[in-house]
C-alpha cells in the first residue's frame, strides 16, 4: 500500500516505544528487533494514533519545530515507510 | 509441531506427577531463591555441582520435579546443532524436558536423573525463569560476558559469536576477574554472579557482585579501540540482549523502561577488538 499524507499510522500492538532524550527507542517484540529513531520520527510515533493522518502530524510538528513544511513532509513520509517496513507501525 | 515431543497435545496440563524422590534443595540465585523438590539423591548432588545452595528451609519459588517417560520424547540428532528451547507462554520444552512455569511455581517433567546431566535440565528452566523474575523484581538478565577492570564492572553484550567468550578469555589471561561469559544479572547498580556460563567453568568466576560501570557492544576489527555509545543505542543493545523477555509482549514496556534506567546509570561503549589483541589497558583507562 502506498503511504502518503492521508495515511493514518498506529504503533503495532506488538511494538513498544519509549522516548530517550532527543531520540526514541522502538521494540518490535515479535522479532526482538529494536530501532533507535531521531527526534522527528519519535514525534511521528507519538502523534500517530490511528486517527491523525501523516499530514496532520506534519502540521503539528511544523508548529513545534518551525521547519519548512515540505522538508517535514518529505522526512515524515520517509520515516513512515521505514517504520512500516520494520513492522513497528501499521497503516490504520 | 515440537522437535522434542512425540505427542505435543499430551503436554501436562496440571502440575502433578510422580516425583523422582523425597529430597528438596534451595538454589540461591538472583530472582530466587528457588525451592526444588521431588529429587533423588543423585539429582541433589547434580544441582550441588552447578548451583549455589542454601539450607532447605524457609520460602522460595517452588519447582517440583516429576518423572517423564522416555517414550514422550523424540530422538534428537545433536551433531552440529544449536540447542534452542521451545517456549510458548508457560510451557517450556527441550531435550528430555517438559516444564510449566507459572507466576508462583513451576513443574519439570524429565527422564534425566544422572549427576552429570540433570543440572542441565534444571538450568534450562531456571534461565527463562530467572529472566522473568529478575525483570519483575527490578533487575535484568543480560546475554553478555562480565569482567572487572580497575575495580569496575564491564558487561560485554552480544549474540552468540559476538566475542563474549573471547573477551572473557582475554581478561582471564591477563589475571582479571570475570563473571559468566554467557548470562549475567544486573541487580540495582551491580553485576551479580550467575552460574549460567558458556565456555567457562563455574570455578573460574568471580563470586562477589561488582558495580556496573560500562555496558559494551562488541565489534571485531583489526585493531583495539573503544568509543562511546549513546544512551538510546545502549538501551537498544540491552533490549536485544535480554533473552526470553524481549519477545514477550506483556513484558515489553517494563523491559524498555528497565533498559532506560540501566543505560542512564552506567556508561555505554563500543569495543573494537582483535582476537589476539590486548584490550585490558584500554578498558582499565576507560
Amino acid at each position: 500500500m502506498t503511504i502518503d499524507m492521508q495515511t493514518r499510522l498506529a504503533l503495532d500492538p506488538a511494538a513498544r516505544f519509549r522516548r530517550v532524550g532527543d531520540e526514541g527507542v522502538v521494540v518490535q517484540q515479535s522479532s526482538a528487533e529494536v530501532l533507535v529513531v531521531n527526534d522527528t520520527a519519535a514525534r511521528l510515533i507519538e502523534l500517530s494514533n490511528g486517527v491523525r493522518t501523516i499530514g496532520d502530524c506534519a502540521g503539528l510538528i511544523e508548529a513545534d519545530y518551525g521547519a519548512q513544511h515540505a522538508v517535514i513532509e518529505r522526512d515524515l513520509l520517509q520515516f513512515a515507510e521505514q517504520l512500516v517496513a520494520a513492522g513497528v507501525a501499521k497503516i490504520a | 509441531m515440537s522437535r522434542f515431543l512425540r505427542s505435543p497435545s499430551l503436554f501436562p496440563a496440571r502440575m502433578s506427577g510422580e516425583p523422582w524422590g523425597a529430597e528438596t534443595v534451595v538454589v540461591d540465585l538472583p530472582g530466587g531463591p528457588f525451592r526444588v523438590s521431588g529429587l533423588s539423591d543423585e539429582q541433589v548432588a547434580s544441582i550441588g555441582d552447578r548451583f549455589p545452595k542454601r539450607a532447605a528451609t524457609g520460602d522460595g519459588y517452588a519447582i517440583e520435579v516429576f518423572r517423564a517417560s522416555p517414550s514422550d520424547f523424540l530422538p534428537v540428532e545433536t551433531k552440529g546443532w544449536e540447542y534452542d528451547l521451545e517456549i510458548d507462554g508457560p510451557a517450556i520444552v527441550g531435550m528430555d524436558l517438559m516444564a510449566r512455569v507459572e507466576s508462583d511455581r513451576a513443574a519439570i517433567w524429565t527422564t534425566v536423573t544422572s549427576r552429570d546431566a540433570f543440572w542441565g535440565v534444571v538450568e534450562n528452566v531456571l534461565r527463562p525463569l530467572v529472566a522473568r523474575r529478575l525483570l519483575a523484581e527490578g533487575g535484568l538478565l543480560v546475554h553478555g560476558a562480565g569482567a572487572v577492570f580497575s575495580d569496575r564492572g564491564f558487561l560485554f553484550c552480544g549474540p552468540s559469536g559476538a566475542g563474549k567468550s573471547t573477551i572473557a578469555g582475554l581478561a582471564i589471561a591477563e589475571g582479571r576477574e570475570v563473571f559468566s561469559d554467557d548470562l549475567n544479572a544486573i541487580v540495582g547498580d551491580s553485576i551479580v554472579p550467575l552460574p549460567f556460563t558458556g565456555d567457562l567453568a563455574a570455578k573460574e568466576l568471580r563470586s562477589a557482585p561488582a558495580r556496573l560501570h560500562t555496558i559494551v557492544a562488541l565489534e571485531k576489527g583489526s585493531s583495539d579501540a573503544i568509543r562511546p555509545l549513546s544512551v538510546p543505542q545502549t538501551v537498544s543493545l540491552l533490549v536485544r540482549c535480554s533473552p526470553y523477555v524481549n519477545r514477550d509482549a506483556a513484558l515489553g514496556q517494563t523491559l524498555l523502561d528497565r533498559a532506560v534506567d540501566v543505560a542512564r546509570t552506567a556508561r555505554g561503549a563500543v569495543l573494537t577488538f582483535r582476537r589476539d589483541g590486548d584490550v585490558c589497558p584500554i578498558l582499565d583507562s576507560w
